[in-house]
């Protein structure tokens, strides 16, 4: 029992504090290897320890980093903000009181000073109890009602999604350019167009009032929940009851106000009036360019209550500026953040020049996503080979089927005269290699759809013939350029599945992991990732491709923390290929892994 | 085959792109390592006179070691990003509260136990969690089913281990076991005495023994599930 062996004492210190010399060290390495109770704790100790290493998963990527930082500036604006404006409600408080400067030296005060002191005293407990007094009653509510939200690029007055961005905010400020939508609780919502501050000022049962120091306001607000809406800007104050309108506060002169729907009480410096629907604060009908600020936000407001629930998906990569569509609609270019209604969702990139990925994600309500992707280049359309290999010199006998001469594709030209309806319903008519010459062709021509009809026929003709691998391997190339991975996939398993041809195989198997690179970035992605390209480089150590793959294989495991394994890799690279471009990245990795 | 089809010579394009990604995102980390406190002190004194960049700065150069930190002693929690979050927020708060009289890193190490510390406490109040059991996946070897699962049960194992411990101890645990921190480097992190952090690395892996046992006496049992 450990309690009775002083041995078992001295193991529970070293495996806590560590060993004090390395003769204790070897006095418990020979008690270990006799006490089972001390053995199992130490085994304990050592695999919860690697337990925590290994679920700490991988380290920050891009993303997250980018959001985290977004969320840390908009903390530190609040902050600033909040600062601001409790310096100048401390300047505001004590200005009125008399502007004294109590005077350090000699700690001694004019009867002026004390005058003021004792005014400033007044004020503050008078602010306080004002305070106090409102809280009491519950006269104001909080003033941060103004909640930022992103709507989706379609979304249409009371239909589509939208999504709140965080906590309510009690001001706006956008720069020249810029534009931001917010939800007044849950009966209005804004669009305010920069240059623009808009701040709220007060909010009681009755009446929220915001005031507009600068910009464009457009608005919607609901009718008849008892709570008026009224908006100050220079010169002019608007009360809207229920109304759809815009304020414009010029850089000089009074601000304006336009109305497309429902009635707006303004008072200015004209008096008072009412303005309808059509019209603005100075003159009989509105603008053109109120006109059309009011029709483009009017499908651009969502709906504040009631929507769909939705969620927050934010997809960046390469190359930047790629067209995201998402359900068949284009959302805009990456890197985007789209708000799509909950539940599964495929968000398609594509650019011109790049194979179109598409991308699935669960979107949840009221959560962020984030999708990344890497759009690959179209390859290169191979340049036509000068003089095809004769087939029949490559291919056992039995398989060179002679054209059936009565057939009328045998006597014309392959590509001018294959097109599917002239192609017999039954029977091959032509060998494997006249259509593998045919699918080769048409992909010279960037016929894909041609070309897969011929590698197709292949397969369904000459199942067993050798044309089949090479078959299986473009339909794969044509698949994975054409984005449907799965039957990428499919046409890959079945040529690793069959094939002998080393060569071939090597194809192949680059091309497996190329689509294992495509595919979601989730947990399991990375461990794929890295048993694929470990099994190629086993599989073909002298491939053209192991640089990279070794690279990419050594890098792999230093962004997943597991710096052990890429070590011994990274040295690999860098003494195998220390000429290449690679050597640089494989020596900033290994100086970050540490020795 | 046909070789002007196949080109199995010819590398493809996304790849190098791929490479090109890490080791672009490689010389964003590659420039800011773990800053030696030489190099953050200036950081700190810009930050302290309102210089947003410089506090954009110290972000950058520590986010990841903060993200390592975090994850280390809360587990594959999905509310780590926001702890990281949290962690920044605290130091940009309390920069002005920074005395110099350790060095910057110990401090911010501070924090981020701070901030774990309040989050162990209050996840050990909520039902428990589901870990992001993917994680577990992540790197492994894929030699066997049966390994793979074996694996995947340890490490469950052994957070749920973890999970069992009070928070004091199992930061304790972490910061001496995991990461290797003397006891006095803990202490100072944690604000305890030494030898108060050795008791508590002690009983912490005392506790995970006896845990251990107790389950297996458990198993051993008639009619225990095997």
């Amino acid at each position: 029992m450990r309690r009775a062996d002083p041995a078992c004492f001295e193991a529970e210190d070293q495996l806590a504090l560590g060993a004090p010399s390395e003769e204790a060290a070897r006095r418990v390495e020979i008690h270990l290897r006799h006490c089972a109770r001390c053995r199992t704790r130490s085994e304990v100790v050592s695999s919860v320890a690697s337990a925590v290493v290994e679920a700490a998963g991988p380290p920050l990527d891009e993303l997250t980093r980018a959001r985290i930082a977004a969320r840390l500036q908009a903390e530190m604006d609040a902050a600033a903000s909040r600062l601001a404006r409790s310096k100048n409600a401390l300047s505001e408080a004590i200005a009125p009181a008399g502007g004294f400067t109590p005077r350090i030296a000699g700690l001694g005060f004019s009867r002026w000073d004390r005058r003021g002191l004792t005014a400033a005293a007044a004020l503050i407990v008078a602010v306080l109890g004002a305070y106090l007094l409102s809280l009491r009653l519950g006269a104001d509510a909080p003033r941060t009602l103004l909640t930022p939200y992103v709507t989706a690029g379609t979304a249409a007055r009371g239909g589509s999604a939208y999504a709140s961005l965080g906590q309510g905010l009690e001001r706006l400020q956008v720069s020249a350019g810029g534009l931001v939508r917010a939800s007044i609780g849950d009966q209005g919502r804004v669009t305010l167009l920069g240059p623009a501050l808009l701040e709220v000022r007060r909010v009681s049962a009755q009446e929220i009032v915001l005031e507009l120091s600068a910009g464009t306001l457009v608005g919607e607000w609901e009718h008849g929940r008892g709570v008026d809406l009224r908006v100050l800007s220079r010169g002019l104050s608007a009360t809207i009851v229920g109304t759809r309108f815009l304020i414009r506060c010029p850089e000089s002169g009074d601000a304006t106000v336009a109305v497309a729907e429902g009635i707006v009480a303004v008072e200015s410096r004209g008096g008072r009036s009412r303005v309808g629907a059509g019209a603005a604060s100075d003159r009989l009908a509105m603008s053109e360019e109120d006109a059309r600020a009011l029709a483009a936000e009017a499908s651009a407001l969502g709906p504040p209550v009631g929507a769909r629930p939705a969620g927050i998906v934010v997809l960046a990569g390469t190359p930047q500026g790629a067209e995201v569509r998402a359900g068949g609609s284009t959302i805009g270019p990456a890197p985007i953040a789209a708000v799509l209604a909950a539940g599964h969702a495929e968000l398609e990139a594509s650019a011109t020049g790049f194979v179109p990925a598409i991308k699935e994600v669960e979107v949840r309500p009221g959560a962020v996503a984030t999708v990344g992707f890497a759009l690959e280049p179209l390859p290169a359309i191979p340049p036509p080979a000068p003089a095809p290999v004769p087939f029949e010199s490559l291919r056992p006998k039995a398989s060179a089927r002679p054209l059936a001469p009565a057939h009328p594709l045998a006597s014309a030209h392959p590509l001018a005269s294959a097109s599917p309806e002239a192609r017999p319903a039954e029977g091959p008519p032509l060998s494997a290699e006249a259509l593998y010459r045919e699918a080769e062709a048409a992909l010279r021509d960037g016929d894909r759809p041609a070309a897969r009809e011929r590698l197709e026929l292949i397969l369904r003709w000459y199942p067993s013939d050798s044309s089949v691998e090479p078959a299986l391997y473009d339909l794969a190339r044509i698949a994975y350029e054409e984005g449907d991975t799965s039957k990428a996939q499919d046409a890959v398993e079945r040529l690793l599945a069959r094939g002998h041809d080393v060569a071939m195989r090597e194809a192949a198997s680059y091309l497996r992991c190329r689509l294992v690179l495509g595919q979601t970035e989730d947990g399991r992605w990375l461990a794929e990732v890295v048993a694929c390209f470990r099994d190629f480089r086993r599989d073909f150590p002298a491939s053209t491709h192991d640089p990279e793959v070794l690279l990419l294989l050594a890098t792999a495991w230093a962004r997943a923390g597991r710096c052990d394994t890429a070590r011994p890799l990274l040295d690999e690279y860098l003494d195998r290929y220390r000429d290449l471009e690679g050597a640089a990245t494989a020596q900033q990795w290994k100086e970050r892994c540490g020795p | 085959m046909n070789a002007a089809l196949v080109m199995p010579g010819v590398p493809f394009g996304p790849l190098r792109a791929w490479v090109e990604l890490l080791s672009s995102s490689l010389e964003m980390t590659a420039l800011s390592p773990p800053t030696s406190e030489d190099e953050a002190l200036p950081l700190i004194d810009r930050a302290l006179r309102g210089d947003r960049r410089a506090f954009d700065e110290i972000y950058r150069r520590y986010a990841d070691e903060v993200h390592r930190r975090v994850s280390r002693l809360v587990g594959p929690d999905p509310e780590r990003e926001d702890l990281v979050q949290q962690v920044f927020i605290d130091v940009f708060r309390g920069l002005s509260r920074f005395r110099r009289e350790s060095a910057f890193s110990t401090w911010l190490y501070r924090i981020v136990v701070n901030v774990s510390y309040e989050h162990l406490r209050r996840r050990q109040r909520r039902p428990a969690e589901v870990v992001a059991l993917e994680l577990v996946e992540r790197a492994d070897d894929r030699a066997t089913p049966e390994e793979a699962a074996r694996r995947r049960e340890e490490l469950l194992r052994g957070l749920a281990l973890l999970e069992r411990l009070d928070p004091r101890k199992r930061i304790a645990f972490v910061l001496r076991s995991v990461e290797g921190l003397s006891l006095e480097e803990i202490g100072a992190i944690v604000g305890a005495k030494a030898p108060a952090v050795g008791q508590r690395v002690k009983h912490a892996q005392r506790e995970l023994a006896a845990m251990i046992e107790r389950e297996e006496k458990r198993n051993r049992r008639p009619g225990a599930p095997s």
